[in-house]
């Protein structure tokens, strides 16, 4: 039985949807954030805008340049970059298990909704005299505090995409009889994965706000100690280095979570600028 | 639904696999499963209960083989509750389908078709009555549900999809990869095998939920309207496609569709519904010799016979039911 | 006549009223400036508004409070939308130099002095100090040091102790992580930290909790130390130069005032803290005495350059800042000149 090529989809492959670029689109948003330099540069010589707080791209590159070769911001950005994961490590794998747990398990999400919607809604900044006093003015309260918000990110995501599971891939599931095994690692996951990934994306941005937030208020090192102290002493060359480099830090991981996105899920659409 | 019941229903064996016993809240005693020692039916006329005098009227060239019967449904009832009323959705007297047999059941939207499909799948469990099942499927799966296009999952590939009953039944790679493929070539897809369904287009998908269906080779074919969302010309090469796969093999179908034409192209006989809750109205043979040429056939005077013939019945039953309003009770 | 008779006592209420205000016919000069209370550095200042020494002097003095680090006021100062105000020396008075901003010293508010009451101390855990453990700086050796908000002036003490000690941080378990009294208090409970240095009335709340022991107080240490000046910006000064003058004229009466009093609380002082800052009485009153305020306003060039040796060498300071160019003594000298001090 052929098939008339014309009226159905091209053959596999890479394919050009309304997702993904023309070569003019992607020219365009590469230029776009450079042309935006150019037009910073140029309105700092030309006294548009006051240097002493708002240096100009190239005087912010020279300090980049002079803190990692001279100073510590390699090693901040280390820090902050190893706070982050590890606190998003302890934050999304626990989250999600729980919150898979309290989806699929109705008695537990029961139980546990409340007790969650308690501690969500508070602001978790507020939380943080109270785990200073209970862990201890270490790394540890810091790793927990930038866990928090992922971890309850993950858990109401995990839990919601598992209960709102379309209806007809359970029928399909529960007719062609798949056992557990089958259902929950062919169904169930790849079901809710695309949501998930979404969960991810926001806990990325929440974590990275947790680590900058964390390192203002206690650490010694990592970036948002060195945005935080610089402005402290008035450094303000320094303070805006420390910036431009968590905005750059921050980049890289959104830019990674596509990458992952695309290899794990290569059969969705993903709905985010890239 | 929550999980909880997928776990039940998936810890059945492939041969209580879908088929459910009657009267859980009224305690009906229901009877069980297919194995139930019971003489086969020697009914010769393949006309079956509820059948008019108008029906005999219908055209044979082809005396179809005195076929046992093989899905035996008695008094089935289905209650649904929505917002505390209890609305009947079923209520079956008496339907026999025949082993080996395409029927299809046509009926105004909302006159239950679904849920008596939903049933036989093993998605819903019936209010009252009973389903017995004589066929034995053996070793194959008892019976498989094509489900509308939505229902193919997008994360797994063409093939992953077609091969997904066997997936699930523990079938070695190889095998089932080489059956998955044989039944998309056979549909047309064999280029699309590594493609995503998103990359599809909705006549496609339709086709991989065909091949799934089909791979699983089960006894029993379960087609809620699955062309429905297909467009008229796409359709008809579909059903084509349908009948090449069917015809000669010793599955039984029932197929659910709004369309009459696609009854009658389609079916060895056709069961009016009435609006809700369901009953059985009529079941016409369609007598119309097979091979058929699903391209061809929509001319032929005899076709056109069935057609009217059929129509009478429906359309009562589309103009009542959209007159009339739901038996409910609080 | 009645009418007579009422004219005349509301005429002479008129009359009394009348000498009452000001008699220079000039108007006042609005001066936005904030504060602190408690730092109480601050003390002569907020007497001098409340006795209405400004206002003598002619100007209308605006006072913000806020109660965070007197470093957040310096982009209000070099905005100019503060015109005076007090500030901790810090690495930040440097830095807003190198960045292009243009801060002067006008004067300095604070000062040590043999047999006043420090503000700044270092203080030990108290059973580390029972046990014989540290008694001198040299004994802080190998022991947890925490060195509280980098580029302040207890900071500062901190790191010129250990050096007086002939140490280095490298030498102590160093770590600068405790910002406020309440982190500090439950570091010394917890036994997180063994020697950290404090302000008052901090540090006597530690004796007094039984926390900790004072081990060094600034005049121990650096005797020589100004920690808090006032501050203004250049373009304020080269617009308003006597509104400065005056500024600093009603300031140095307070302060002249308080050091007359010798090194004791008066109940005016208390009651003035209190009642600016909202510090109990009860905890005022139980520190030792009131510190030395700078009753001259003498800015001291070697005090801030020593400074700013420190501040380089702990990589707060981008680039070397010669401290002459901060400093602005034209109206301090000219104040003391006009009220007849030296």
């Amino acid at each position: 039985m052929s098939e008339n090529p014309s009226l159905t989809a091209r053959a596999p492959g890479r394919r050009r949807r309304s997702g993904t670029r023309t070569r003019a689109e992607r020219i365009v948003g590469m230029a776009s954030p450079i042309v935006l330099l150019l037009l910073w540069e140029f309105a700092a010589r030309a006294g548009l805008i006051d240097v002493r707080i708002i240096p100009a791209p190239t005087t912010v590159a020279t300090v980049i340049w002079g803190m990692a070769v001279h100073g510590s911001l390699v090693s901040d950005t280390a820090y902050t970059v190893t706070r982050f994961l590890t606190g998003m490590a302890l934050g999304v794998v626990p989250g999600v298990i729980v919150g898979l747990t309290m989806g699929l398990f109705r008695w537990v999400g029961i139980v546990f909704s409340p007790i969650i919607a308690v501690f969500y809604n508070v602001p978790r900044i507020a939380l943080f005299p109270l785990v200073l006093i209970i862990v201890g003015l270490n790394e540890s309260s810091n790793i927990l505090m930038i866990a928090l918000g992922p971890f309850f990110t993950m858990l109401i995501t995990a839990m919601g995409a598992v209960r709102n599971v379309e209806q007809i891939y359970r029928d399909v599931a529960r007719n062609f009889a798949a056992g557990p095994r089958h259902l929950y690692f062919m169904v169930v996951l790849p079901a809710i994965a695309p949501t998930l990934m979404d969960g991810l994306r926001i806990s990325v941005g929440l974590g990275l706000l947790g680590t900058i937030a964390v390192e203002f208020l206690v650490a010694e090192n990592g970036l948002g100690h060195v945005i935080w102290n610089s402005w402290q002493v008035l450094s303000l060359s320094q303070s805006m280095a420390g910036l431009v480099m968590g905005a750059i830090v921050g980049y890289v991981f959104y830019a990674s979570l596509a990458l992952v996105e695309r290899a794990l899920l290569p059969w969705h659409q993903p709905t985010q600028f890239n | 639904m929550t999980f909880r019941h997928v776990d039940r229903a998936a810890r059945f064996s492939e041969s209580e696999q879908g088929l459910h016993l009657g009267g859980t809240r009224q305690g009906f005693p229901g009877i069980v499963g297919k194995h139930a020692a019971r003489s086969r039916s020697t009914d010769a006329s393949p006309a079956s209960v509820g059948e008019d005098a108008r029906s005999n009227h219908a055209l044979r060239f082809e005396m179809p083989t005195a076929a046992a019967d093989g899905i035996i449904i008695r008094n089935l009832e289905k209650n649904f509750v929505v917002d505390g009323l209890v609305l009947r959705a079923l209520s079956i007297a008496d339907l026999t389908v025949r082993e080996g047999e395409f029927l299809c059941i046509v009926g105004p939207s909302g006159c239950g078709k679904t849920t008596l499909l939903r049933i036989l799948g093993g998605l819903e469990t019936p209010t009252a009555g009973s389903v017995e099942c004589l066929i034995r499927p053996g070793d194959r799966p008892l019976q498989s549900m094509v489900f509308q296009e939505q229902g193919v999952f997008p994360w797994l590939t063409v093939l992953g999809n077609a091969a997904f009953g066997l997936t699930v039944r523990g079938v070695a790679k190889p095998t089932r990869e080489a059956v998955a493929r044989d039944y998309l070539r056979k549909l047309g897809l064999a280029a699309f095998e590594r493609a995503y369904p998103r990359q599809l287009s909705g006549g496609m998908r339709q086709r991989v939920n065909l091949a799934r269906a089909f791979a699983n080779d089960p006894a029993i074919l379960l087609m809620d309207e699955p062309l429905g969302a297909i467009d008229e010309q796409t359709k008809m090469l579909v059903q084509e496609d349908l009948l090449h796969l069917w015809e000669g093999s010793r599955k039984t179908v029932i197929f659910i569709t709004h369309s009459l034409d696609e009854a009658i192209v389609l079916g060895d006989r056709v069961a009016v519904m009435s609006h809700r809750p369901g009953r059985i109205k009529a079941v016409y043979d369609v007598g119309l010799p097979r091979p058929r040429n699903a391209l061809e056939l929509r001319n032929h005077p005899d076709f056109v016979a069935m057609r009217s013939l059929v129509w009478d019945a429906l359309r009562e039953e589309v103009l009542s039911g959209n007159a009339g309003s739901p038996e409910a009770s609080p | 006549m009645r009418i007579s008779r009422a004219v005349f006592p509301v005429c002479a209420a008129l009359a009394l009223f009348a000498s009452m205000l000001p008699s220079s016919a000039r108007a006042l000069v609005k001066v936005r400036s904030s504060v602190n209370p408690a730092i109480y550095a601050t003390l002569p200042f907020i007497l001098a508004a409340d006795k209405g020494y400004f206002r003598d002097e002619g100007i209308d003095v605006a006072i913000t409070k806020y109660n965070t680090s007197s470093v957040a006021q310096m982009p209000l100062v070099a905005r100019g939308d503060l015109d005076i105000t007090n500030m901790v020396a810090g690495p930040a008075l440097f830095n807003q130099r190198t960045q292009g901003f243009d801060i002067k010293i006008i004067a300095s508010m604070s000062e040590t002095h043999p047999g006043w009451h420090d503000g700044d101390w270092i203080m030990v855990r108290k059973d580390l100090w029972d046990s014989g453990a540290i008694r001198t700086l040299k004994d802080v050796k190998g022991h947890t040091v925490d060195g509280t908000t980098l580029g302040s002036p207890i900071n500062f003490l901190m790191n010129a102790a250990l050096a007086k000690a002939g140490l280095t941080r490298a030498d102590v378990v160093y770590s600068s992580r405790l910002h406020t009294a309440p982190d500090m208090v439950t570091a010394l409970r917890n036994k997180a930290v063994d020697v950290l240095p404090t302000i008052e009335p901090t540090a006597t709340q530690m004796v007094n909790a039984g926390l900790a022991h004072r081990l060094a107080s600034e005049q121990d240490v650096v005797p020589w130390f100004q920690d808090v000046f006032f501050v203004s910006s250049a373009k304020f000064i080269r617009e308003h130069p006597s509104a400065v003058v005056g500024f600093l004229k009603a300031y140095l009466r307070a302060a002249q005032k308080i050091v007359a009093n010798g090194p004791n609380w008066a109940p005016e002082y208390v009651d003035a803290l209190t009642r600016w800052s909202g510090i109990p009485a009860k905890i005022l009153k139980s520190v030792p005495g009131v510190p030395y305020y700078g009753q001259f306003g003498t800015i001291d060039v070697a005090s801030l350059a020593r400074e700013e040796v420190m501040w380089r060498s702990m990589g707060v300071i981008t680039a070397k800042v010669d401290p002459a160019t901060l400093v602005d003594s034209s109206a301090i000298d000219e104040a003391r000149k006009e009220l007849g001090i030296r």
